[in-house]
């Protein structure tokens, strides 16, 4: 939740300068491409930590086969769910809405990803659509619980329940869940950046 | 966005050769945090000479918290199904605030 706040005070504090400075006219042009470098350099780093991560490994060698069904579930019901709504969005076509939610809660990437690719507006609904997702989460964790399980609230984390909103699933869905929300998670966040720009290359 | 695909892979070989040093994958978490911070800081910075966006900032929170209940909405029916047909059989449960109940016998 901190890390969110933080970020969405990073996003805030962007948009005030852009604001006010566009009504100067003292932005730089070369921002943009800046940008997209600096994606490089964030998408080489997330790269070198999940390749370095022999942790992940672990939990994959640990648990047996079922736990795929899993993300399989956080997959198909997201992208679904969104799809029955996606003629109610305005200004968005399916694929926008897909990407989107096909950001799973990892707002960062996803934002960012879906703004290089479909401009700023898509990547604006995609930043906030997937801070909602966490904070729902940590907030909403008791009656996922009551409505669909123990695997509710793991589902409900998608990318994040392997870091942010582990505790409170640990601590509502129980320990054993631990290790298939931390599964869920790691699955997840790998598949974001090869999903994202896949749903949008149609 | 081929570009940014291998570019993570590079990535991904390299910190799966260097793994064994372990204070470079320290120092990447808190880097990695940073480096997003910059790049929301530039995004907010575009969002914010977007007159479209800024007028619309409103219908813009609206759209995201439909997408975002609809996601959440379709996972939690998903998981609920997962849950009753693969997980229930071997279900422990194992919440503190339930109390007694739940040992098994054979264990105790």
């Amino acid at each position: 939740m901190k890390n969110s706040l933080i970020i969405l005070a990073f996003f805030a504090a962007g948009v005030l300068i852009g604001a006010l400075g566009d009504a100067g006219g003292w932005i730089p042009e070369a921002l943009g491409s800046l940008s997209t470098y600096v994606l490089y350099v964030l998408m080489c780093l997330v790269g070198f930590g999940i390749g370095g991560d022999t942790d992940s490994l672990k939990v994959l060698k640990e648990t047996n086969l079922k736990i795929v069904l899993v993300p399989l579930a956080v997959v198909a019901g997201s992208l679904g769910g969104a799809a029955l709504i996606a003629a109610f969005i305005r200004g968005l076509d399916l694929q926008e809405v897909l990407a989107i939610s096909g950001g799973f809660g990892y707002y960062s990437l996803s934002s960012l990803f879906i703004t290089e690719l479909r401009g700023e507006l898509p990547g604006t609904i995609a930043l906030l659509a997937n801070i909602m997702r966490e904070i729902m989460t940590l907030l909403m964790t008791p009656l996922f619980l009551k409505w669909a399980g123990p695997l509710g609230p793991v589902a409900s984390g998608g990318a994040t329940s392997m870091d942010t909103t582990l505790p409170i699933i640990s601590l509502y869905s129980g320990k054993q869940y631990a290790v298939i929300a931390l599964f869920n998670g790691i699955v997840l966040t790998v598949l974001v950046p090869f999903l994202v720009p896949f749903i949008l290359s149609f | 966005m081929l570009t940014v695909i291998l570019i993570m892979t590079a990535g991904m070989i390299a910190g799966y050769l260097l793994r064994k040093y372990k204070k470079l994958s320290k120092g990447l978490d808190k880097t990695v945090s940073y480096v997003i911070y910059l790049l929301l800081f530039l995004l907010g910075i575009t969002v914010g000479q977007n007159e479209t966006i800024i007028r619309n900032f409103h219908l813009i929170g609206l759209k995201a918290f439909l997408i975002t209940c609809a996601s959440v909405a379709g996972s939690l029916v998903l998981a609920a199904l997962v849950f009753h047909f693969f997980f229930r059989h071997d279900h422990v449960d194992d919440t503190a605030d339930k109390g007694a109940g739940v040992l098994q016998g054979e264990d105790a």
